[in-house]
C-alpha cells in the first residue's frame, strides 16, 4: 500500500521536484499533457509511466485485494510551505482519509447524486478531502481549474454542469463574486464551502444575492495536520455575525479546546492556544520525527494532542472563532506560508543581498511585502524581475504582493531587523475589468510583471515595472492588439483602465507616434509656470528610464524626458551630439520659453544635457540645475586627448601603454559599427535595439569634445565609472556636489539610487529658493546706485 | 451512512476502509457520473476498473510497500 503524493501541474516545475526529491518516490504516473514536466522533475532517478499507456495495456487480470489493510497505514503526503526553506509533508493514514471523507461528506451536506463544481487543488488537504468525500457518497466531481480557465468561464461552466455543491477558499469565492454580473444567479448550487483562511460576513452578504434562498454556505476550519476540524452553517435568512465567521463547532471524532501558555484550559470566552485532541489526525511529519514530536503528542488513553499553531477562543456552546496565529507560519489565500522559505528563494539570487518577508494582516486576512536589498555585485533587480524569479521557483501564493527595494534594513542595537521600522505598504484592491480591452491588456500585465491579479485601478509602475518592463509590455500589447502604442500613451496613462483606453483610442484613430519628447508628468503647476524638471535619457535608453524619478518628484513639477531619434517609430537616427543637443535645446525653449530649468541627463544623456545646459545660457535663458547621472567624461573626445597625452608620455619612458584596447574589443566594435547606419530606420527587436542606439551614443561621444560648465551640478558615479576624479574636476568648475553609488551603470536611476537621488534634487532646489527669497533684492536701479 | 456523533465513540477503528467505502458506492450506483474533466468522464464503474488497472500495473514495478507514487495529472 504505497503511499500517494499528488503533485499539482500549476506549481513551478522546481519546487515540484524538490517535493519529489521529499518524498522519495521513483514513479510518477503522468497523464500525457504533463509528461514532459513529469520526466523534468523526476530527473534520472524516477520513472515515468503513462496513465494512458498503462490504461490502453489493461489485462484482464485478477482483482486488487489487499489482506486486513491497516489503518495506521500512510496513504497520501501532502506538501506544505516549511520554515526550513523547503516544504514538509504531513503524513495522512488510511484511517484518517476514510474518516474525514466520510464525515466531510456529512458535515457539507453531500449526498447521492449531487454534482460536485470542484475548484480546489486536490494536492492540498481539502481538494484530497473534497474528492474522497464525494466519491463516498455517490456524487459526481466536476473538475475545473479556475486559475487556469479564469472566474467568468468557471462560472459559465458552473452553471452548464448545473452543479450542486461547489467547495471554495474565501480568496476564490471572492474572486469569483467580482466576475459575477448584476442578476446573475447559480441556482442549483445547495451548498457552498469556504475554507482555508477567514470569511467575512461581507463576503457572505456579497455572494447571497447570486445563490438560491435554500443555498446553504458552509464554514469548514482544517488544516493538513488536523484533517476537516469544525464546520459551520448559514442557512439564506440566518444573520450574520459582525467580522468574521467563526470556524465553528468540532468535527465528528475531534475535541477542539483552548489552552494558556501552560497548557492548561481557559475559560469560554477567553482567547488561548487552540488544540486538537483526537485518535484522527494526521500521523506526523514525513521522515521528521523531531518536526513531528514538536506538534503531535501521543496522550495517555491513545488519542493525541494537536497544537494547531491557531489563536482562538470557544463560546459556551462549544463554537471556536479564530482570532490569528501564534507562530511564524501564516495563511495566504488558504495556504499556509512560511516567511522563511520566500526569504530563502530570495538569498538564493545573485542580485540580492539581504530579504524579510513579513506577513502584514488586516482583518484577519494576511499578504505578503519582501524588504529586498540588491546586491552590489551585480545588476540591481527590478521588482518585476525579482517577482518573476520567485515565481519560477514557488507557488504563487508564496509570490509576495508587494516587494519593496531597500538601500539597507533598519536594524536595532543588537543588530537584529527591526521589523517596526520597516516602511508600510498599504493594501492594494484589485478593481475588477471592463472591457475586452482592459482583460486583453490585464493578461499583458500578468505575465510582464509576473503577478496573479491586477485590476483596472492598478499603475504599472506601482506594481513593480520598470523601464525595460514597461518596453517589454508596450511591445507585447502592440503584438497582441496590433495597435503601436507609444511610450507617450503610456507615460500620460499608466493606470491599467486609462491606458486600455489610449489603446482603444489609437486603434480606432490609426495613428502612429513617433516622439523624442515623452511627457512622464503634467505638473499640477503646468500653467502657471511651475518647475518643469527637463531629463535627458542616455544611448540607448528609452525616456521611461526617467519614470521612477518623476513619481518621486512633487506633483506640481512637470517632468519631460527626451530620448534619441528613432528609437521608437522609424526615424533617420541624429548622429552628431552637437545637433542633438542643439535641437533639444530648441524643443526646451519651446515649452519652457524662460526657464529656470532643471537639466536631468544619464549616460550620454548626461554628456548632452551639459551641452544644452550651455546653449540654452547662451540664449538668455535661465539655468538652476544641472543633474548629471553617471557621465563616462573621459569616452568623450577630451578624454581621448588625455589619453593620448598619457599614452605619448608612456611610451617616451619605454612603459607599455596601460589603457591599450584588445583587438578583440576592436572586432566586437567593428560588428555592431556595421549594423549602426541602420540603426533607427530599421527596426529591430527590443534589446537589439537598445544595443544599436547605445553604440550609436558611444560613437558620438566618442568624438564630441565638451567644454566646462560652470553652473550649479550635482553629479553622480557608479562603479563602472572609470574617468579619473580630475577630468570631471576640469568639467565642472563651479559649484557642484559628487556622490559615488556601488551600483552599476544602469541601475543608477532606478531604486534605491534614485530615491537619493531626487532627494538631493530637492535640497538643492530648497536651497536655490530659500537663497533667492534671504538674499536683498537687487532692482536694477539699487544695482546701478551702486 | 450513519456515523457517531460523539467524539469518544467515533474512532478509526470504526470506520471501514476507504476502499470498502467506495466500493459500496459502485454496488451500489455503478452507472452513476463519478468524474469528469474536460472532455472525458467515467462512471463509478469505470473508474473502480481503471483505478485498479493503475494499481495493479504500480504493484507490478515491484519497489518497496512504503515507498510513494507521485501523481501528476
Amino acid at each position: 500500500m504505497r503511499p500517494v503524493v499528488v503533485l499539482d501541474p500549476a506549481m513551478p516545475v522546481d519546487r515540484l521536484a524538490t517535493i519529489l526529491e521529499l518524498s522519495g518516490a521513483t514513479t510518477v504516473l503522468a497523464d500525457r499533457a504533463n509528461e514532459v514536466v513529469g520526466r523534468d522533475i523526476g530527473r534520472a532517478h524516477s520513472t515515468v509511466l503513462l496513465v494512458e499507456e498503462m490504461l490502453a495495456e489493461r489485462s484482464d487480470s485478477v482483482a486488487v485485494e489487499v489482506s486486513a489493510p491497516d489503518p495506521a497505514w500512510a496513504a497520501a503526503i501532502l506538501f506544505t510551505s516549511g520554515s526550513s526553506g523547503r516544504p514538509k509533508g504531513v503524513v495522512w493514514s488510511r484511517g484518517l482519509i476514510a474518516f474525514d471523507a466520510m464525515a466531510t461528506a456529512e458535515r457539507l451536506h453531500l449526498r447521492t447524486g449531487d454534482r460536485v463544481a470542484m475548484p480546489l487543488p486536490i494536492s492540498f488537504a481539502a481538494g484530497l478531502l473534497v474528492v474522497v468525500a464525494a466519491l463516498v457518497s455517490g456524487a459526481s466531481l466536476h473538475l475545473r481549474d479556475p486559475r487556469r480557465v479564469g472566474s467568468r468561464d468557471f462560472l459559465r461552466w458552473t452553471a452548464s454542469e448545473r452543479a450542486t455543491l461547489l467547495p471554495t477558499t474565501p480568496s476564490l469565492l471572492r474572486g469569483l463574486v467580482r466576475a459575477m454580473e448584476e442578476g446573475e444567479v447559480l441556482a442549483d448550487l445547495r451548498v457552498v464551502s469556504a475554507c482555508g483562511e477567514p470569511l467575512f460576513s461581507r463576503d457572505v452578504n456579497s455572494v447571497r444575492p447570486h445563490l438560491s434562498r435554500d443555498c446553504l454556505i458552509v464554514g469548514w476550519f482544517g488544516s493538513s495536520e488536523g484533517g476537516s476540524l469544525a464546520f459551520i452553517d448559514y442557512a439564506g435568512n440566518d444573520e450574520l455575525p459582525d467580522g468574521a465567521i467563526p470556524a465553528g463547532t468540532a468535527n465528528l471524532g475531534r475535541t477542539l479546546a483552548v489552552w494558556d501558555g501552560d497548557d492548561k484550559p481557559v475559560a469560554s470566552g477567553t482567547a488561548g492556544s487552540v488544540v486538537v485532541i483526537s485518535r484522527i489526525t494526521a500521523s506526523g511529519y514525513w521522515r521528521d520525527p523531531a518536526r513531528t514530536n514538536e506538534r503531535f503528542t501521543a496522550l495517555a488513553d491513545g488519542t493525541t494532542l494537536l497544537r494547531t499553531g491557531d489563536i482562538g477562543q470557544l463560546d459556551d456552546s462549544g463554537c471556536l472563532r479564530l482570532l490569528g496565529r501564534s507562530e511564524a507560519a501564516i495563511k495566504i489565500g488558504g495556504y499556509f506560508v512560511d516567511p522563511s522559505e520566500i526569504e530563502a528563494a530570495l538569498l538564493a539570487l545573485d542580485s540580492v543581498a539581504e530579504a524579510v518577508v513579513v506577513a502584514v494582516t488586516e482583518d484577519l486576512a494576511a499578504r505578503l511585502v519582501a524588504y529586498v536589498v540588491p546586491a552590489q555585485g551585480s545588476r540591481t533587480p527590478s521588482v518585476a524581475q525579482l517577482r518573476a524569479s520567485i515565481a519560477a521557483k514557488l507557488p504563487g501564493w508564496m509570490v509576495p504582493t508587494h516587494i519593496v527595494l531597500l538601500p539597507t534594513l533598519p536594524r536595532n542595537e543588537r543588530g537584529k531587523v527591526d521589523r517596526a521600522q520597516l516602511p508600510h505598504v498599504s493594501a492594494r484592491q484589485v478593481e475588477p475589468l471592463l472591457t475586452v480591452m482592459e482583460e486583453e491588456i490585464a493578461s499583458v500585465w500578468r505575465g510582464v510583471l509576473a503577478m496573479d491579479e491586477v485590476g483596472r485601478f492598478d499603475d504599472f509602475l506601482s506594481l513593480g515595472g520598470d523601464s525595460l518592463a514597461v518596453e517589454e509590455m508596450l511591445i507585447r500589447v502592440e503584438a497582441l492588439t496590433g495597435v503601436a502604442v507609444s511610450t507617450s500613451d503610456f507615460t500620460e496613462a499608466p493606470v491599467l483602465g486609462e491606458f486600455a483606453q489610449r489603446v482603444e483610442a489609437a486603434r480606432d484613430s490609426g495613428r502612429r507616434t513617433s516622439t523624442v519628447t515623452v511627457t512622464l508628468r503634467h505638473g499640477d503647476g503646468h500653467n502657471d509656470g511651475g518647475p518643469a524638471v527637463i531629463c535627458i535619457a542616455g544611448a540607448g535608453e528609452s525616456a521611461i528610464a526617467f519614470l521612477p524619478l518623476a513619481a518621486l518628484l512633487p506633483e506640481s513639477f512637470s517632468v519631460v524626458a527626451f530620448q534619441a531619434r528613432g528609437f521608437e517609430g522609424r526615424a533617420v537616427a541624429e548622429w552628431s551630439l552637437e545637433r542633438m543637443a542643439r535641437r533639444r535645446a530648441r524643443s526646451i525653449r519651446q515649452l519652457q520659453p524662460a526657464g529656470p530649468h532643471i537639466l536631468v541627463g544619464h549616460s550620454m544623456g548626461a554628456i548632452l544635457a551639459v551641452r544644452i545646459a550651455q546653449l540654452l545660457e547662451s540664449d538668455g535663458a535661465e539655468v538652476s540645475l544641472v543633474v548629471l547621472i553617471d557621465p563616462f567624461v573621459n569616452e568623450t573626445a577630451v578624454g581621448r586627448s588625455r589619453r593620448a597625452r598619457r599614452r605619448r608620455q608612456e611610451r617616451s619612458r619605454g612603459e607599455r601603454p596601460s589603457d591599450e584596447v584588445g583587438w578583440r574589443a576592436l572586432l566586437l566594435k567593428a560588428k555592431v559599427t556595421l549594423v549602426l547606419p541602420f540603426a533607427g530606420v530599421l527596426q529591430f527587436r527590443p534589446g537589439r535595439q537598445q544595443v544599436l542606439f547605445f553604440h550609436q551614443g558611444t560613437l558620438i561621444s566618442h568624438w564630441h569634445r565638451p567644454t566646462p560648465w560652470a553652473g550649479r551640478t550635482l553629479a553622480y558615479r557608479t562603479r563602472d565609472n572609470m574617468d579619473p576624479i580630475g577630468v570631471w574636476e576640469w568639467l565642472l568648475p563651479g559649484e557642484h556636489q559628487v556622490r559615488d553609488f556601488a551600483c552599476d551603470h544602469h541601475s543608477v536611476v532606478r531604486d534605491p539610487y534614485i530615491g537619493v537621488i531626487a532627494a538631493d534634487i530637492l535640497d538643492e532646489l530648497a536651497m536655490i529658493a530659500g537663497n533667492s527669497a534671504s538674499a536683498p533684492t537687487r532692482s536694477p536701479s539699487s544695482g546701478a546706485a551702486s | 451512512m450513519h456515523l457517531s456523533s460523539s467524539p469518544s465513540e467515533a474512532g478509526l477503528d470504526g470506520v471501514p476502509a476507504f476502499e470498502e467505502l467506495f466500493r459500496r458506492v459502485v454496488r451500489a450506483h455503478a452507472d452513476a457520473l463519478a468524474v469528469a474533466s474536460g472532455t472525458r468522464s467515467l462512471s463509478y464503474g469505470q473508474l473502480d476498473e481503471e483505478s485498479a488497472v493503475l494499481a495493479r500495473a504500480v504493484m507490478a514495478l515491484g519497489c518497496p510497500h512504503d515507498q510513494p507514487v507521485a501523481v501528476l495529472t
